[in-house]
């Protein structure tokens, strides 16, 4: 496997504080990586300088072999960033928020008429097509903000909390469009604070405290950090026992 | 430029109910108001007939001439009285003239009124024609000496309130065009849209005119819809139509370029609606939205400043001369703030574009 994303010494600060310090992580071609952190880890910060949105203080981004800043124009239609934040619009209408969204990667005429259906399709809206979001379910508008994301045929998906605030079904449709995809042939990077879809979906896991890295490695792996027997300890309380038990948001 | 982009924002903008009520329903009824509030203000401005004295003083002036002069005055409501003696200015004020021409050999002397300069300029402005087409008959060039059309001469076009209101009301509501953008703008912050923009790498630019193109033809039809519903409801007058919708359009245009440009620089939807509202009542209050302009007690200079008040001006005088010295400032005003505006825009973008969204 080669890998498809490296940060190198990848550092943010605002003023004084570090919020991402030093990361340096590899992520191979077909992978589901897992990216886990208490509120406050740095993990948004990673992935907005993952996908260039904010400036890194430090580092770099490499994305198929080359720095992404500096090849972006050619590197842009390989990523697909589903963020945290139901990014649509409600007064539109499902297959038109698509044809927004699609469109920024240049994809127009027929060719941008067959992605809506197909992105449409394969997160079950093709039905809902002629319905505005402001309609949706909370889990609709979730699935949309995927179809909003994958009409372009990216190679490396990265999720953001795709699954908060829906319902068990929902969850767990988006859930399996994710391995689909990557069974499909897609590198994802996903980030939720539900450990059990982390478990059950990632083939190797990072967590982050505090802007650093703390562990990497299978479910397994963190496991065998904590305790050797790993069948009587979850990836949460390994979680916890990493990133301690204390609140991060007070 | 990407055309789906400006195509939804559109759609986004035509699905608000707001939108609808602020550039359409809105001027309408304001117009409606004004009109018929300042109605007996402007009535004094309309065209009325006019009676003026004369007196010949030089032989060269036939009686033939004075004759066909009379009759031709006539036929344009201007009723000529010959007084063969006393003092212009007390004949004025005795009976009640709107002028007093003096005819000499070559020359002529007209004494205006001082409480009804326009009646005079319109007097001053028959004698004019009557002369200019005595001499082209004397020279054998066919003219229709016969019939001279008095018109409002330039320096205080008469306009009643319908007309005026109907037009600077119109303009005004067009200056509040970053209004047809708000839900938009609303949007992309609240569901931080703008990362989707940021991920799929759309340059300033891009993002620029996929809000300045929508945001000026919502603006600009929604005015236009306001005008047309204005003239076919209270009968406004906008003389030279392509002309006037050429110039609605250009400030709607500088309205959305100035004001899409306090929110690049302010990042802000209320402070960019604080501050351009209060540019845009500045430049209103100077540019003749809240009284008639022609008649205000405002420095020239500060009337000058104001691009409404050309844009005001240009449009009030080609509907009720035809024509307007202030056409091409109203157009070179608004070019000029299109042009330094957008710039200032995609700077303002450029330097905004990493580290917030």
């Amino acid at each position: 496997m080669s890998i498809i994303l490296k940060t190198n010494d990848l550092t943010k600060k605002y003023g004084n504080k570090v919020v991402v310090d030093n990361l340096n992580i590899e992520i191979e071609e077909g992978e589901i990586f897992g990216l886990l952190g208490p509120n406050g880890a740095g993990k948004s910060t990673t992935m907005n300088m993952i996908c260039d949105i904010i400036e890194p203080t430090l580092g770099n981004v490499e994305f198929m072999g080359k720095d992404f800043k500096k090849n972006r124009k050619e590197l842009i239609d390989k990523l697909g960033y589903i963020p945290q934040d139901l990014a649509i619009h409600g007064n539109l209408k499902a297959w038109e928020n698509v044809e927004l969204f699609t469109s920024l990667y240049g994809i127009k005429g027929a060719e941008l008429k067959k992605r809506i259906d197909e992105s449409l399709e394969y997160v079950g809206l093709i039905e809902k097509r002629n319905d505005y979001a402001k309609t949706f379910s909370g889990g609709m508008k979730r699935r949309l903000n995927i179809a909003c994301a994958i009409g372009h045929h990216p190679e490396l998906l990265i999720f953001d909390e795709p699954t908060v605030g829906i319902d068990p079904q929902s969850r767990n449709f988006i859930l399996d469009k994710i391995k689909e995809s990557n069974k499909n042939g897609a590198t994802v990077i996903y980030t939720s604070h539900y450990m059990e879809e982390v478990e059950a979906i990632c083939t190797r896991i990072a967590i982050m405290d505090n802007g650093k890295l703390i562990a990497i490695g299978t479910s397994e792996e963190l496991k065998k950090m904590v305790v050797e027997d790993t069948e009587s300890i979850t990836l949460e309380e390994v979680f916890l026992t990493l990133t301690g038990k204390k609140l991060r948001d007070y | 430029m990407n055309i789906y982009l400006i195509k939804n924002n559109i759609k986004l903008m035509c699905r608000s109910w707001f939108n609808i009520l602020l550039f359409i329903i809105m001027p309408v009824v304001l117009v409606f108001c004004l009109s018929s509030a300042f109605d007996s203000l402007m009535k004094k401005y309309e065209e009325t007939d006019i009676t003026a004295g004369y007196r010949v003083e030089g032989d060269a002036v036939t009686e033939d001439m004075i004759e066909a002069m009379c009759e031709v005055a006539e036929d344009n409501d201007i009723t000529l009285i010959e007084y063969p003696s006393g003092d212009p200015e007390k004949l004025i004020r005795d009976n009640e003239l709107s002028g007093f021409i003096i005819f000499n050999d070559d020359t002529y002397t007209i004494y205006e009124d001082k409480d009804n300069k326009e009646l005079g300029k319109a007097l001053e402005y028959f004698v004019n024609a009557f002369y200019e087409n005595a001499t082209a008959a004397a020279m054998g060039v066919e003219v229709n000496s016969a019939k001279v059309t008095v018109e409002h001469p330039d320096f205080t076009p008469a306009i009643d309130s319908k007309d005026y209101y109907g037009i600077v009301e119109i303009i005004y509501f067009g200056w509040c065009a970053i209004v047809a953008g708000a839900g938009i703008f609303l949007n992309e912050k609240k569901y931080k849209i703008r990362k989707r923009f940021r991920v799929a790498d759309v340059s300033p630019f891009q993002e620029y005119l996929g809000k300045f193109i929508p945001i000026a033809i919502v603006a600009s039809l929604g005015t236009i819809i306001a005008a047309v519903l204005t003239v076919s409801l209270l009968g406004v007058h906008w003389g030279n139509i392509p002309l006037s919708v050429a110039i609605v359009v250009a400030s709607v245009l500088a309205a959305t370029a100035f004001e899409l440009m306090i929110y690049n620089i302010t990042d802000n939807l209320i402070a960019t609606i604080i501050i351009s509202f209060a540019i845009v009542w500045v430049m209103g209050f100077y540019g003749g939205s809240f009284e008639t302009y022609m008649f205000s007690s405002h420095p020239m200079t500060l009337k000058n400043i104001s691009p409404i008040y050309h844009i005001n001006r240009a449009l009030t005088e080609i509907s009720c001369m035809g024509h307007s010295d202030y056409m091409s400032s109203a157009f070179g005003y608004s070019g000029l703030i299109i042009v330094v505006s957008s710039l200032i825009s995609v700077i303002a973008g450029t330097i905004r574009k990493r580290g917030k969204v």
